[in-house]
């Protein structure tokens, strides 16, 4: 119980967070309901994009239920099955493996319109194992849907170029 | 004037003269260039577009730059209980797996649709799949994908978590690779989702067996041997100079190689030299347990990747191994020797080392 209590606040807490992230997020407005869509949308999709990609074996599966959280009904289907096993646990913990990434910029497409949203996400990422370790940026796509009132995650892949740098 | 004309004339002349043998020369080989250019054309038209480039980026020789050969896809086809010809398009959650091998990742032997991996680390594009979705055997794209490839990758395998739309891409660049891609959503097709990217071709026109599969990985990384039982003499176990050289040939061949002969052989060689392989300074790699065909197939990958680690290019590993032969190689000052397709040695391959050498490039020798 106290772990379903945590989930959701600890979605509250990156969704407050990632308020300021992005630089490419417009300035919202009162009289400008559409942006204030595509605001939301942004922060959904940072937050999705941290959460999918900062991990630890320590934190794996508080953030697959983070993920879960964001997606929409389908997406969410498709997590569930994709859970982290407990063999999947051991091999990050005896890898030393960690992922950590920082949000460098948010560009909604402004050619999307409610109830959809497609943004592109550029992460600073660093993946890091006992023997190596990598920084790269990645630009990723993340497809969203409105759906009650708020943002779902429907698709997160790597943008149509498909290249991290 | 009528002098300078003759003279004018002789100039004009002359040149002309010198220059006809050399156009002739290259009118020749522009022949044979457009001629090889229309052989090519033709592997390609049978397939409609782009047949089996294997030199895009990305491409790793074999069927459409998959890396992986005719005669293993057939095998696929042919063995997997699988097979089939279904491709479900759509959206995927993909994730990848892959070398280093163990616990989650499994023991890396072969694949369930049958592709052999011994433990290595073989670079092919493939991917385990739900085979109620798509049908191994079947040549499907992916995009986006870890690699940035924009060709096929063959369904080949399962998971016990490949349920439903899900793919596990295989990827043999190792953890840091794997943990790079995570988990994101593909998107799965029967035809190319790239301008230019490489099909399966429909002709014979395909270089298969040890010519396609003619990429070896870069010096550096390692692969696993194991020793097989008996190989040594008892106490005598091979050198640990040779068991790092060993490892090095096994990650350029890009598989597990099984050690068959060790210490555990006769003193002396054919020519009455002592072997070195009662100094543990050599291995055999027995066609059986290694799995090639006598005087073929992987033993003469094996024995490219064995020059390959002695410093030899590998244009130059491929050409000297198929030709067959023993060849010696100063490498590092070692004399590194591979010994195939020569005498006894078309069962098996035979790499040895000596301390000390003296000469540059390689010596051929037959037995």
């Amino acid at each position: 119980m106290h772990r379903r209590l945590l989930n959701p606040l600890l979605v509250v807490a990156l969704l407050v967070g990632a308020a300021g992230i992005g630089p490419d997020v417009p300035r919202q407005s009162d009289s400008r309901p559409r942006e204030d869509a595509h605001g939301g949308a942004v922060r959904t999709a940072s937050v999705y994009a941290l959460v999918a990609r900062n991990r630890t074996a320590g934190n794996r599966l508080t953030a697959w239920r983070c993920e879960i959280a964001l997606a929409s009904p389908a997406y969410r289907r498709e997590l569930r099955r994709a859970r982290p096993s407990r063999a999947d646990l051991i091999t990050l913990r005896l890898d030393h493996a960690s992922a950590s990434a920082q949000v460098v910029g948010a560009r909604p497409d402004p050619s999307r319109t409610l109830p959809r949203a497609r943004v592109v996400v550029t992460l600073r990422e660093r993946i890091v194992t006992r023997d190596e370790q990598l920084t790269s940026e990645t630009v990723n796509e993340v497809l969203l849907n409105h759906h009650r009132g708020i943002w779902l995650v429907t698709r997160w892949t790597l943008s149509a170029d498909g290249r991290a740098r | 004037m009528s002098d300078a004309r003759s003279e004018h004339s002789g100039r004009a002349v002359w040149p002309w003269l010198v220059a006809a043998p050399f156009a002739a020369v290259l009118a020749i080989v522009l022949g044979i260039l457009l001629l090889l250019a229309g052989a090519v054309q033709q592997c390609g038209s049978d397939s409609g577009t782009r047949s089996a480039d294997v030199s895009g980026t990305g491409a790793l020789g074999g069927v459409a730059g998959t890396g992986i050969t005719r005669s293993q896809i057939e095998g696929v086809r042919r063995g997997s209980p699988y097979a089939g010809a279904r491709v479900t398009p759509g959206e995927y959650l993909a994730t990848s797996y892959g070398p280093p091998w163990g616990g989650i990742q499994g023991a890396g032997v072969a694949t369930s649709g049958g592709l052999r991996i011994n433990g290595g680390s073989p670079r092919w594009y493939q991917v385990a799949v739900d085979p109620q979705l798509i049908s191994h055997g079947t040549l499907v794209y992916l995009w986006p994908n870890p690699f940035a490839w924009s060709g096929p990758f063959l369904a080949a395998d399962t998971g016990g978590a490949i349920r439903g739309r899900r793919i596990d891409f295989y990827d043999w660049r190792g953890r840091v690779a794997q943990y790079r891609w995570g988990h994101r959503h593909t998107t799965a097709s029967e035809v190319p989702q790239q301008p230019g990217a490489p099909v399966e071709a429909t002709s014979s026109c395909e270089l298969d067996g040890d010519a396609s599969d003619s990429t070896l990985a870069l010096p550096g990384v390692k692969g696993r041997v194991t020793i097989a039982p008996l190989a040594n003499a008892p106490g005598t176990p091979v050198r640990s100079e040779l068991l790092g050289f060993l490892e090095r040939v096994a990650g350029i061949a890009g598989r597990g190689l099984v050690l068959t002969t060790g210490t555990n052989h006769g003193e002396r060689t054919s020519s009455g030299r002592i072997s070195d392989h009662v100094l543990g300074l050599a291995g055999d790699f027995g066609s059986v347990a290694n799995e090639f065909p006598l005087g073929g197939g992987f033993g003469t990958r094996l024995a490219a990747a064995g020059l390959r680690a002695a410093g030899v290019p590998e244009a130059e590993a491929w050409r000297l191994a198929t030709a067959g032969g023993g060849h010696d190689v100063c490498h590092d000052g070692w004399r590194i020797q591979v010994i195939w397709r020569t005498g006894g040695h078309f069962d098996h391959v035979h790499i040895g080392l000596r301390r000390g050498c003296g000469f540059a490039g390689v010596r051929t020798f037959q037995i």
